[in-house]
C-alpha cells in the first residue's frame, strides 16, 4: 500500500518538474529575485563609476580637502575665475562636475556652485558628499576664528548610536527592528506565496483527475485518501525542489555577478547610511563609515537564524499541507476550475488577511492581533514567520506550532472526506450545506 | 457452477435516492456476463460497490467466495464508461503508472507491454503525450490499461462506445480471447447486438432492482411469444386451429401470416396447417435481446406512469 503511496508520489513529482513551466519558473524566479537585489546596487554604483570633479576654489580655502577615493578624482581646474572654468569644463569632456567655490566669507558662505553637463546630471551622493566636505572645512574655520583648537573639537564630538535592546526573562538582546522585518516579511511572503501557488496546483490535479475520469481507475487501485495525499505531498515535493532551486541559482547568480560586475555587497549598507556618516567629524569620518554596516551585520547576527529556519521549514510545510489538504477538497467538490470561486474565497481570505495586516504585526508584533493570529491555523503560517524574528521562541511558538498541526489534521480528515465523496459527483454544483453532508457520510 | 463475483441483497442509498435495492447476482467464473439496463438503473452503482469504489449500506460481496476486500481490486480490470487519462502525460509512461498500481513491476509491464504494442500497432505512440492521440486511439490505450495486470475480472462498461467498427472488432476479439484464457467478464451495455454476441449471462437491473437473471437462452425461452410467421399459399384462417391470425399480408407468390399459437407444440400446429395449406416455411419468433430489454423496462415504465 505504501508502495503506491509512492508511486502517486512520483508521478505527481516527475509530471511536474518535467514540465516546461517549472524549467521556466525555475530560471526566471532567481533571475528575478537576483536582478530585484542587483540592479539598484549596480545601478548606485554606476553612477559612482571615476569621475573627474573640478575644481575652481577662488577662496584658496580648500586647497587639499578633497580626496580622492577609488571612484572620485579632483583636479584643481588652472583657470582664472569660475566663468573661464565653466568654458574649459564644457570643453573637457572627462570632466563630470565643475565645483565652483567663490570667495566667500565664512560667516555668511553664498554662491557655491557645482555644475553638471546637461543630461548627465550628479548623484545626490557626490553632492551631499561635498556638501559636507565644505560644511566641515567652514565649520573647522569658524571653530578656529573663535579660538577653539581641533583637539578639543574631538574631545567634544560625540559619536552616539543608540543599541536596540530586546528584555526577556533569559536577559537582554540586541536586535534590530529593519533586519527584524525585512527578515520577518521575507519570511511569510514566501509562505504565502507557495502556499498560495501549491496549494492551488493541488486543487487543479483533482480537477484533472475529475474531469478526465481517471480518477475511478484509480481509486479501483488505492483508495481515494491515498490518491489525495499522493497528490499532496508530491506537489509539496515540487515546491521544495523549486525553493532549493531558487536558492541555490540565487547564490550562483549573486556571486557570479559580484564577480562579473564587481559589485561589492558589502557597500549596501554602507552607501544607504552615507547621509549619517557626513554629519561626523572629518578625522572620525573612516571610523564611521565602518559604523552602521557593523551595525548591521551585527543586528543580523542577533536573529536566531537556526531558529527562523528551522521555523521556516515548518511552517512552509504544515502551512502548505493544510491549504493543499483544503485546496484538494475544493477540487473534488467541482467539475471545473471556473466553478471554484464560492470555495476558494473563504480559503483564501485568511492567508490575504495574513498579508493585509503585516504592517501591524510588524509595528506589534506582541499586540493582540499578531497573538491571535499566530495561533489560528489558516494564518499562522504567515503570521508567524513575520512575528518570529521579534518574539523569538517562546511559549507563543510552540502553541501556534500545535494548533497548526491539529488544524492540518483535522482539515485532512475533512478534506479527505469531502474528497472522497467529491470525486465521483459529476454535473452537480455542490453547495456548502452538501460539502457538509458529504463530510459525515457513512 | 464457480462463481466469480457473488452479490448478496445489496443496499445503496445515496442521500434520498436508493440507487441498489436489495440487489443479489451471481457471476459465473469464465462467463461473459451481460449487466443490462437503462440510465440510472444502478449499474454504475453496482460496478462501483464491486470495484471497492464505493462501499454498500447492506448486503455482502464476494470474490472468489471470499468476501470483498481491498487486494482483491488488483486482481480486477475496470474499464469506466466515461474514458479519460491523464492528457499530459505519454502513453508509455500512463500505461507503465497504471498497471504498477495495480501491482506489477516494471519489468512485467514491459514484458506484457510487447504484446499489445504489436497487436494495436501502438509502438509509434508510446512517446506521444495523451492528448496528441485521437479519441479511438486513446480508448485503445485504456483497453490496454484494463487488461495489462491479467485481471481475472474484467469489468467493462460500454466497451465499444467511441470505436469505429473495425476497431470495435479488434476490441470484441480480444474480450473473447481474454474469456478463453479463464478471464469472467462483467460487460455493462445497452447495445443488445454485442450483448447477443458476446454474452452467456444476463441480467437485467431496472429502477434499483434486479429484473431478470439467466443464461440467454434461458432468458429467451422465457420470453418466448409462441409467434411463428409462416409463408403458406393462401391467407390462414384460424377456424378450428388453436390459433390466432395477427396478420396476413401477399409476399410475392405466397402469404405471409402471423399466427399465435395458444399451445407451444409446433408439431400440432404444422400438422394441423397441412391439411388444407401448402406449407413454405415456418419460422417462430425468438424475441431479440433488444425486445427483451424494451419490454421490461417498457412495461416497468408504463407501471410507474400508472402509479
Amino acid at each position: 500500500m505504501s508502495n503506491k503511496i509512492s508511486l502517486i508520489i512520483s508521478r505527481e513529482y516527475f509530471t511536474r518538474v518535467r514540465k516546461k513551466s517549472f524549467i521556466i519558473m525555475s530560471i526566471l524566479g532567481p533571475l528575478l529575485i537576483a536582478t530585484i537585489y542587483i540592479v539598484p546596487i549596480w545601478l548606485t554604483q554606476t553612477g559612482t563609476e571615476d569621475k573627474i570633479i573640478a575644481i575652481k576654489d577662488e577662496s584658496g580655502l580648500f586647497a587639499g580637502k578633497f580626496k580622492d577615493d577609488d571612484k572620485t578624482f579632483f583636479i584643481d581646474i588652472d583657470e582664472k575665475n569660475c566663468d573661464d572654468a565653466k568654458i574649459s569644463f564644457l570643453m573637457n569632456d572627462s570632466l563630470s562636475a565643475l565645483l565652483c567655490i567663490p570667495a566667500i566669507n565664512i560667516d555668511n558662505p553664498q554662491g557655491i556652485r557645482l555644475y553638471s553637463r546637461q543630461g548627465e546630471g550628479v548623484s545626490a551622493m557626490l553632492k551631499s558628499m561635498l556638501t559636507s566636505i565644505i560644511q566641515q572645512e567652514i565649520e573647522k574655520l569658524r571653530w578656529q576664528k573663535i579660538g577653539v583648537n581641533q583637539k578639543v573639537i574631538n574631545r567634544v564630538n560625540a559619536n552616539v548610536s543608540v543599541d536596540l535592546l530586546n528584555i526577556s526573562d533569559d536577559g537582554e538582546q540586541d536586535m534590530s527592528v529593519v533586519a527584524s522585518t525585512i527578515i520577518g516579511m521575507l519570511g511569510g511572503l514566501l509562505v504565502y506565496f507557495f502556499t498560495f501557488l501549491y496549494g492551488a496546483q493541488v486543487m487543479r490535479g483533482v480537477i484533472e483527475e475529475k474531469t478526465t475520469r481517471i480518477v475511478e481507475v484509480i481509486i479501483s487501485s488505492v483508495k481515494p485518501f491515498q490518491l489525495m495525499m499522493g497528490k499532496i505531498i508530491g506537489i509539496a515535493a515540487v515546491g521544495f525542489t523549486q525553493l532549493m532551486i531558487w536558492v541555490l541559482l540565487g547564490l550562483i547568480v549573486i556571486s557570479v555577478s559580484s564577480l562579473v560586475l564587481g559589485i561589492d555587497y558589502s557597500e549596501i549598507n554602507g552607501t544607504a547610511n552615507s547621509g549619517m556618516v557626513q554629519q561626523a567629524g572629518s578625522e572620525v569620518v573612516d571610523q564611521a563609515k565602518e559604523m552602521p554596516q557593523n551595525e548591521m551585520i551585527k543586528a543580523i547576527s542577533t536573529i536566531n537564524f537556526p531558529l527562523i529556519l528551522g521555523a521556516f521549514i515548518f511552517y512552509f510545510l504544515f502551512g502548505y499541507l493544510l491549504y493543499a489538504a483544503l485546496f484538494g477538497a475544493i477540487g473534488a467538490a467541482v467539475d471545473s476550475e471556473t466553478d471554484t470561486q464560492q470555495f476558494m474565497l473563504p480559503v483564501t481570505v485568511p492567508l490575504i488577511i495574513s498579508i493585509a495586516v503585516s504592517g501591524i504585526i510588524v509595528s506589534e508584533p506582541n499586540g493582540a492581533i499578531a497573538m491571535w493570529l499566530s495561533f489560528i491555523p489558516l494564518t499562522s503560517p504567515v503570521i508567524m514567520m513575520i512575528r518570529l524574528p521579534f518574539i523569538g521562541a517562546n511559549w507563543q511558538l510552540f502553541v501556534s506550532m500545535a494548533f497548526l498541526v491539529l488544524g492540518f489534521i483535522i482539515a485532512t480528515w475533512l478534506a479527505g472526506r469531502i474528497y472522497r465523496v467529491g470525486i465521483l459527483m459529476y454535473g452537480k454544483k455542490a453547495s456548502f450545506k452538501e460539502l457538509i453532508r458529504w463530510m459525515f457520510y457513512q | 457452477m464457480e462463481e466469480i463475483v457473488k452479490v448478496e441483497n445489496v443496499v445503496k442509498k445515496y442521500d434520498k435516492h436508493l440507487a441498489l435495492n436489495d440487489v443479489s447476482l451471481s457471476i459465473p467464473k469464465g462467463s461473459i456476463y451481460g449487466l443490462l439496463g437503462p440510465n440510472g438503473a444502478g449499474k454504475t452503482s453496482l460496478i462501483r460497490i464491486i470495484t471497492r469504489i464505493t462501499v454498500a449500506d447492506q448486503g455482502k460481496v464476494y470474490f472468489n467466495n471470499e468476501l470483498l476486500a481491498p487486494q482483491h481490486t488488483s486482481r480486477m480490470g475496470y474499464l469506466p464508461e466515461e474514458r479519460g487519462l491523464y492528457r499530459k502525460m505519454k502513453v508509455g509512461e500512463q500505461l507503465m503508472y497504471l498497471s504498477r498500481l495495480k501491482g506489477l513491476s516494471k519489468h512485467e509491464v514491459n514484458r506484457r507491454l510487447k504484446y499489445w504494442v504489436e497487436k494495436f500497432e501502438i509502438k509509434t505512440w508510446m512517446h506521444k503525450q495523451v492528448e496528441e492521440l485521437s479519441k479511438g486511439m486513446q480508448q485503445k490505450i485504456q483497453f490496454i490499461a484494463t487488461v495489462l495486470h491479467e485481471p481475472e475480472l474484467l469489468i467493462l462498461d460500454e466497451p465499444f462506445s467511441g470505436f469505429d467498427p473495425v476497431n470495435a472488432n479488434v476490441i470484441k476479439k480480444e474480450i473473447l480471447r481474454l474469456k478463453n484464457k479463464g478471464c469472467s467478464v462483467i460487460f455493462s451495455t445497452h447495445r443488445m447486438e454485442s450483448v447477443e454476441e458476446l454474452c452467456d449471462n444476463i441480467a437485467l437491473i431496472n429502477n434499483s432492482k434486479k429484473v431478470i437473471e439467466g443464461t440467454k437462452e434461458e432468458i429467451k425461452a422465457s420470453f418466448s411469444t409462441n409467434t411463428f410467421t409462416v409463408l403458406t399459399n393462401k391467407a390462414i384462417e384460424p377456424n378450428g386451429l388453436g390459433i390466432e391470425v395477427i396478420e396476413s399480408a401477399q409476399a410475392g407468390n405466397y402469404v405471409k401470416n402471423w399466427i399465435k399459437s395458444t399451445d407451444k407444440n409446433l408439431n400440432a400446429l404444422i400438422a394441423g396447417l397441412v391439411q388444407d395449406y401448402e406449407i413454405h416455411e415456418v419460422k417462430e419468433h425468438i424475441p431479440s435481446m433488444d425486445e427483451i430489454f424494451i419490454k421490461m423496462v417498457g412495461t416497468k415504465e408504463e407501471e410507474k406512469i400508472n402509479e
